[in-house]
């Protein structure tokens, strides 16, 4: 239990650093399904085996192969130029990245009541789950189906071939 | 023994650090919303996590997971489909090279 903890968080965090430092963008997307794939693994380790599925059903199912669609599309497999601007925009994005990664592990110790917290020794199952989302989280259940169909009317919409007015 | 609540939030934070430098600095605008992703699932890790470590008799922890998860595919739906777009009419993806509204 322990020691798969660690393996999938090593797995997590490296691949979660190759999919946004590849030169190559399919090895990019294909590292980022591999990230969706261990946070997948993390939340059954975490015993929300529902969420786990959706995970990689959305994520995995969806999300990665749009992604590999999109790098497809564009013939845009190896990016000319790297980083955006020069070098020294790069060091711009460490610093800010490991300035919040420092405000963040701070903040998470200096909390020293968080090892009290232990993990109950529950299970919640899909029906319950199901009953919750249909009584007291039905409007948002019902304002995420309205943005679902938005968002797929908007990326049809987007991404829709113009007609050339010549003819 | 288990594994305290402390270590998975620090896996959470290191994810999130390394999605905001991907959306900060790579050009391609794929790896920018890839980097949005790995942002929002570190955010969906430290959920769980909470729900976990909470009492944890009522779904709320992962409802707000689940939403979040509904949130973010309709937010990538729309935004390959800009940079398909944005691809069609300046043959790049780019985020340097595109800074006009209009060519």
């Amino acid at each position: 239990m322990i020691a798969a903890f660690y393996l999938i968080s090593v797995v997590l965090i490296v691949s979660a650093v190759l999919a946004v430092s590849l030169r190559n963008l399919i090895y990019c997307t294909l590292c980022a399904s591999v990230v969706f794939i261990s946070s997948a693994a993390l939340f059954f380790l975490l015993k929300a085996d529902f969420i786990g599925v959706v995970q990689i059903l959305i994520y995995v199912g969806a999300v990665a192969t749009l992604l590999l669609f999109a790098v497809m599309l564009t013939k845009n497999l190896v990016s000319r130029q790297y980083y955006v601007g020069q070098k020294r925009k790069w060091s711009y994005g460490i610093f800010t990245a490991s300035a919040v990664l420092w405000v963040l592990i701070g903040s998470i110790r200096s909390q020293t009541n968080l090892a009290e917290l232990v993990t109950a020794d529950h299970q919640l199952s899909v029906v319950s789950l199901g009953k919750e989302m249909l009584t007291a989280f039905l409007l948002p259940f019902e304002v995420a189906s309205l943005l679902l169909t938005a968002a797929m009317i908007g990326g049809i919409v987007i991404a829709l071939e113009e007609k050339k007015k010549s003819s | 023994m288990t594994i305290p609540l402390s270590h998975y939030l620090a896996v959470s934070a290191a994810l999130f650090s390394i999605g905001l430098f991907g959306a900060l600095t790579r050009r391609s605008a794929i790896i920018v919303l890839i980097g949005i992703e790995i942002m929002m699932n570190a955010a969906n890790l430290n959920l769980i996590a909470f729900w976990r470590y909470s009492d944890g008799t009522r779904a709320t922890g992962q409802l707000f997971t689940f939403f979040g998860i509904t949130i973010a595919a309709a937010e990538v739906a729309v935004g390959l489909a800009i940079v398909i777009s944005v691809y069609r009419l300046f043959q790049s993806t780019n985020v340097n090279e595109i800074s006009d509204m209009k060519k």
